[in-house]
């Protein structure tokens, strides 16, 4: 039988998501389990839910709050993500997010407005207190969080991990494209169509891997644009500018251990531009890049030559 | 007053001399009965929630305050500008080995738990492999 028939969609956390599993009898157990663990990250981490912690710590102008051990671990996946990418990936963007558009659900944003000023607020990441005693998260005042880069993958990771214990069976988590794998897969293994856009109708033509482990991870700034002045934004932010990055690679695919380690190299790929090669490379992770002008470079045993786009540039 | 659903306490007879009636203690027997009965029901629900949160417990990898003994652990530091700081050892993944025709063979497939530490971002076992199988997902942005 089809995987494809052993599939649930679910609507999560602002984007679409799908649960798998290798034996259709555990799909409703995994399926539910799944969305209890989504569910436990988008109360704690949105920073769209006036009642979420994230929203309490972002509001408390600099005192420590008493936050939950999901958004505990939330930001120490975020401040991980921080540190081993030298800040490319940065959680203290959240302010720059807001003053370019993007300070409601996506499906809210509206596409077109005025210009946008420019803010400084970033690379503040170092200054985040997190006392695992006290269970409290503080940030500078001033200083707004987002995790919407790590804490879908987050997600993704531990929904995977509760579903396939609980299903005893092989199961894959989606959401918006970030993909975690738990338990014993499928014998053919998962295979995963790769495309700029995570809503691109699946097709055998498109390019297709096989998954057995970890997570997959696509950051792309096709997906989540809007207006602006005049200025077409997107929704990956350099956080030495505070605003968009530059859009040597529009999309990058790498694979990694879990999600949550795929999702930071994916992300940090499209900030660092050109530079992006080779970091993936010393880290021995696997990835497909995608340049502006549609060249593929694949890299750490993806497949193909490596491959510099004549016309990137270091970011 | 009555509780709906549960049987009112019989009543000892006001005249001593009835309290030796056979209906009266058959009564007072069966009602201590009856909350010996829902008494072991509670207990017996209470102990069986405890215990499925203990089993689900001992399914995740374990993320403990200690430092890491194992080679098989990843350990770091989160720390902050403040004196906040936390030591902490997650249980690496389980892996997934090559066969030697090339096929992969798993050997501990549970899922993995990402790291809360400073650990560096750890590659996959295997890198995806292209297939000509039809897709069950997209991976792209969103």
């Amino acid at each position: 039988m089809s995987l494809s028939r052993h599939r649930a969609r679910i609507d999560v956390l602002g984007t679409t998501g799908y649960v798998l599993a290798s034996d259709p009898s555990g799909l409703a157990v995994a399926t539910a389990v799944a969305l209890c663990e989504i569910d436990v990250i988008d109360r704690t981490c949105s920073r769209f839910r006036a009642d979420s912690d994230l929203s309490r710590v972002n509001g408390a102008e600099g005192r420590a709050m008493s936050v939950s051990p999901a958004l505990l671990d939330a930001v120490e996946v975020a401040v991980r993500a921080a540190r081993v990418t030298d800040g490319d990936v940065d959680p203290t963007v959240g302010r720059a997010l807001r003053v370019v558009g993007y300070d409601r659900d996506f499906g809210s944003v509206s596409a077109d407005g005025p210009p946008v000023l420019t803010v400084s607020v970033a690379q503040r990441w170092a200054d985040i207190s997190i006392d695992r005693a006290l269970r409290t998260v503080r940030v500078p005042a001033g200083v707004a969080l987002d995790l919407g880069a790590t804490a879908k993958a987050l997600a993704a990771d531990r929904a995977a991990f509760a579903a396939a214990a609980a299903a005893g069976c092989g199961v894959l988590v989606s959401l918006g494209g970030d993909i975690a794998l738990g338990g014993e897969p499928p014998p053919e293994g998962w295979p995963v169509m790769v495309d700029d856009r995570q809503d691109a109708p699946i097709s055998e033509q498109g390019p297709t891997v096989v998954l057995r482990t970890g997570g997959l991870a696509t950051s792309s700034t096709t997906a989540r644009r809007w207006r602006r002045g005049g200025v077409e934004l997107h929704h990956l932010i350099d956080p030495r500018t505070c605003r968009p990055a530059a859009e040597v690679w529009r999309t990058a695919t790498v694979a990694a251990a879990c999600c949550v380690d795929a999702n930071i190299a994916s992300t940090a790929a499209i900030i660092r531009g050109s530079a992006a090669v080779e970091w993936l490379e010393g880290l021995g992770l696997a990835a497909r890049l995608v340049a502006a002008d549609g060249t593929e470079v694949r890299i750490g045993g993806w497949g193909g030559a490596r491959e510099i786009p004549a016309g990137a540039s270091t970011s | 007053m009555s509780i709906p659903g549960h049987a009112p306490r019989p009543e000892k007879p006001a005249d001593p001399a009835l309290r030796h009636f056979a209906p009266y203690h058959r009564d007072a027997g069966l009602d201590r009965v009856n909350r010996l009965t829902r008494w072991t029901v509670a207990g017996g629900l209470v102990m069986t929630g405890g215990f499925g949160v203990l089993a689900a417990h001992t399914q995740r990898p374990h993320h403990t305050s200690t430092a890491a003994t194992s080679p098989r652990s990843t350990t770091g530091t989160t720390s902050s500008s403040s004196s906040s700081s936390t030591t902490s050892t997650t249980t690496a993944p389980p892996t997934t080995a090559p066969s030697d025709d090339g096929e992969n063979t798993t050997t501990a497939p549970p899922a993995t738990e990402p790291p809360t530490t400073t650990a560096p971002l750890r590659p996959a076992t295997t890198a995806p492999v292209t297939t000509e199988a039809p897709p069950v997902v997209t991976s792209g942005g969103s």
